[in-house]
């Protein structure tokens, strides 16, 4: 697997579960897309310093870093897992919901 | 630390060796000693009227007592309340040992367990004294949150039949409990159950 | 079945009570997620990839039609309008909202149903034989005993925070149904020499990382000592499992650390002392929990010449026929098993319309009772005879009437890295694979009773290791592949299977699964099971087949 040193914070959200990423403005987001990339690893402890806040304030659960591809417009998860996570169950019958829904 | 014995904040009366020489110590302090100690200091220890031990969740209960009428109290440890060995041992030193004093638990406790404790046969758990009341309250609250249970425990002054016939293995909680409970269930006091299960 | 009274309705009420408490408590910052955790799990509550995941238990695997369009209400209302069965007998939910849980527990209390113990380290649900009260092979009902159980180790205050999870399987027919050698505890009815009937005590069967065939450590106990029997197990595992390291907490790493010896000794000494008090199962009792699971009384019944009529014009039903009816102690009777696995489809989903039917069937058709298979299927055990063509007619319309339980396309599978966070690979679109590529009906059929089981980690929620085919998601840098064992089995010549060679890519387990069939149509002898064969030769001839040639 190739290896990168962008991060993304990723976690879930308390109260229903869905995953969510934070953005640059202290917003857990749905969207991969919009979320905040650490390139350095400074960046990256000011990330994990905001989810532990966010955690205290009961906003999300069991936060981490994982590493993205750079370079790239918008960002890849490197493993499957995150990928999954980005996009839901591959299973065909089982389709993620909309951002802006439920 | 604070104790909340039965649902009530009481007095801390006890200390460890905490480095001391035991001659130095008066008789009349309640004395809690580790089983090293215990086995260690021996008859040294028969002059103090209050002596307790604290158990580790690795250690054998059964082992530990062999003269219980020298102990008025037993700590079981939770050094993370996940750790539920202290609840078989608590249970097993009521059950085999003929211990008859106090049953503590330390360490880290959720008050979703109290009941669990309260079934295994522990009187008081120690605390932060700053939380001493809320603990009671909690105590008095998980006693009464059940009105039944589904097996016999330590704790069970209650009855053998439920409302359908009887059934000596589910039982609803003590009396003071069922008061509560709106069914017109009736509590039946049998007894012939109170020798079923060693206290 | 059984049917709660007041004791149980208000023991259920009170403890989705305590789980609301939970709740707010953990919204208001009173219980940290680490606290909250083992608290949640204990009403069957996960975190997983996606979303929270709720187990909900179906004690031995039986519901009535109520449950069941319970569980469909559910779905639609608080889920995405589907469940999943599991290789435990019970159903999950993929995508309820935390704030909406105690709802969801208030809504199953009110059917008789909860999550207790569904998770965490306590005593999990007791599993059963599904077709209990109708097979013909049965000693007794299984599921007295199982309720029994289920009873008492509810909420137990001793047993809740076992080093581990403890899982215990109860089967009371000659064959076994619930591969009870690959529980905790195994406990085989038997009949004694005066014709009594007890229990053969197994202990120490696992799946997992370390699988393992369970031991017995007691030949015949009689029944009412049961629970004894049981807590002087249980006590003995709570104060010596191994607390240090979670992949050796299991009662079978106990089992084998300690020796079976000196383990049955540590266990008899504690029975010993407990056997004649509290524990007791009085009589009345035991006929309190037996009369709730009387077999109906179903009237013998000629075999019916409509029905064989209908098999001459529908080779479709015939085929059904063969492959899902399993034969009742009823002659004109026939206990019938819905597949949850369409080609193509999730294993062991159904979605809420189907939940609907199977319950309007189950009325219809079978005094309207459900069970679950530990293989993800639905049973419906007091079929007549003469009903089984309307009923399979009105399945096909629900897409319930694949022909294939106990065949190569009735794949059992666990949820995998699509749902499940502790997976490393995806074991549902291997699955789908398989099935879609084993869709002739004819083929299926021909290749004969086989249990293909996949695995996404090495937790084997899948059971790969009991599968006459076992298949295991692994992750090699990044990439999922798949190892195969070949000869694994659950039934009563219970065994691990064993690796066949080198993990294969996602995109070469079709391929491998078909090469290792072909080697079993062109080797098989006479009318060889898939599982005699690879008994008789080895696993030799496939490893060859597979890699020999590369």
């Amino acid at each position: 697997m190739a290896k990168s040193s962008h991060r993304i914070m990723t976690a879930n959200r308390l109260s229903d579960g869905v995953v969510v990423y934070l953005d640059a403005q202290e917003r857990w987001v749905e969207s991969l897309a919009a979320a905040d990339v650490a390139e350095t690893e400074a960046d990256a402890d000011s990330l994990t310093i905001r989810a532990e806040h966010a955690v205290t304030a009961r906003l999300v659960v069991g936060p981490y870093l994982f590493p993205v591809e750079p370079d790239e417009a918008q960002a890849k998860p490197l493993s499957q897992r995150e990928h999954i996570r980005a996009k839901g169950p591959t299973v065909g019958t089982d389709l993620p919901v909309p951002e802006t829904g439920a | 630390m604070a104790l909340v014995k039965h649902g009530h904040v009481v007095d801390n009366l006890w200390e460890t060796l905490d480095g001391r020489d035991l001659e130095t110590i008066d008789a009349t302090t309640a004395l809690l000693v580790g089983p090293a100690e215990l086995k260690a200091l021996g008859e040294r220890l028969n002059r103090f009227g209050r002596l307790g031990v604290t158990v580790a969740p690795g250690d054998d209960v059964r082992d530990l007592l062999e003269h219980p009428e020298r102990l008025a109290l037993v700590v079981v440890t939770f050094p993370k309340f996940n750790d539920g060995r202290a609840f078989s041992q608590a249970r097993l030193v009521r059950e085999t040992t003929g211990f008859d004093g106090e049953i503590r638990a330390t360490g880290h406790i959720l008050r979703d367990q109290l009941t669990f404790l309260r079934r295994s046969g522990v009187d008081a758990i120690e605390v932060p004294d700053e939380d001493a009341e809320s603990w009671a309250k909690a105590w008095d609250a998980e006693a009464r949150r059940f009105k039944g249970y589904y097996q016999p425990a330590i704790d069970d002054h209650s009855n053998r039949a439920s409302a359908t016939g009887s059934s000596a293995i589910r039982r609803w909680a003590a009396p003071a409990t069922v008061a509560a409970f709106t069914t017109g269930a009736i509590a039946i006091q049998d007894a012939s159950c109170a020798g079923a299960w060693a206290y | 079945m059984y049917a709660y009274d007041e004791f149980d309705h208000a023991f259920v009420r009170d403890r989705a009570n305590e789980f609301r408490e939970q709740v707010a408590r953990r919204l208001a910052g009173e219980l940290t997620e680490d606290e909250f955790k083992p608290l949640r799990l204990m009403n069957g509550l996960y975190l997983q990839l996606h979303a929270y995941m709720l187990r909900v238990a179906i004690p031995y695997g039986t519901l009535s039609s109520r449950q069941m369009r319970r569980l469909a209400f559910i779905a639609g209302r608080w889920d995405r309008g589907y469940g999943h069965f599991t290789t435990r007998q019970n159903i999950q939910f993929n995508w309820p909202r935390l704030v909406d849980t105690p709802d969801i527990l208030d809504s199953l209390a009110e059917v008789e149903m909860h999550a207790i113990q569904t998770s965490g380290n306590c005593i999990r649900n007791v599993t059963a034989d599904p077709f209990s009260g109708a097979a013909a092979d049965e000693i007794e009902d299984s599921r007295v005993w199982a309720e029994i159980i289920r009873q008492w180790s509810t909420l137990h205050p001793e047993f809740t925070f076992l080093p581990r999870k403890f899982k215990i399987a109860v089967t009371g027919a000659e064959n076994d149904r619930t591969a009870v050698k690959f529980h905790d505890i195994g406990l085989r009815m038997r009949r004694n020499a005066e014709g009594k009937a007890g229990f053969e005590v197994i202990v120490g069967g696992g799946q997992g990382r370390t699988p393992i065939v369970g031991s017995t450590i007691r030949k015949f106990l009689p029944k009412q000592q049961l629970l004894a029997y049981l807590e002087a197990v249980l006590r003995t595992y709570n104060l010596l499992g191994r607390r240090d390291n979670l992949y050796k907490a299991r009662i079978k790493i106990l089992l084998a650390e300690t020796g079976v010896d000196a383990f049955t000794e540590a266990v008899e000494a504690e029975f010993e002392r407990i056997r004649d008090g509290a524990l007791t199962l009085p009589e009345d009792e035991i006929r309190r929990i037996e009369a709730h699971f009387s077999p109906p009384f179903l009237l013998a019944e000629p075999p019916d010449p409509a029905h064989i009529e209908a098999k001459h014009a529908h080779p479709d039903l015939a085929a059904w026929c063969r492959s899902n009816i399993f034969a009742h102690r009823v002659p004109g009777h026939a206990i019938v098993t819905i597949s949850l696995k369409p080609p193509g489809g999730i294993p062991g989903d159904a979605t809420t319309e189907q939940m609907e039917v199977v319950a309007d069937l189950a009325d219809r058709y079978s005094r309207g009772e459900i069970r679950v298979t530990h293989e993800q299927n639905l049973v419906l055990a007091d079929v007549r005879e003469a009903d089984l063509f309307a009923l399979w007619r009105e399945l096909g319309r629900a897409g319930l009437a694949t022909a294939n339980i106990g065949l190569i396309s009735d794949i059992i599978a666990c949820p995998g890295l699509d749902y499940c966070n502790l997976a490393n690979a995806r074991a549902i679109p291997v699955a789908q694979r398989i099935s879609r590529h084993f869709s002739d009906p004819a083929l299926v059929e021909e290749i004969g009773p086989i249990t293909l089981n996949i695995s996404g980690c090495i937790n084997a929620c899948g059971h790969h290791h009991a599968g006459h085919i076992g298949i295991l998601g692994v992750d090699k840098h990044g990439e999922e592949f798949y190892q195969i064992t070949l000869g694994g089995a659950a039934d009563d010549d219970a065994a691990v299977g064993r690796i066949l060679g080198p993990a294969v890519t996602y995109d070469g387990v079709v391929e491998a699964v078909e090469c290792v069939i072909q080697t079993y149509r062109a080797i098989r002898k006479g009318d060889e099971r898939f599982i005699d064969t690879v008994r008789r030769t080895g696993i030799t001839p496939f490893k060859e087949a597979l890699y020999g040639t590369r």
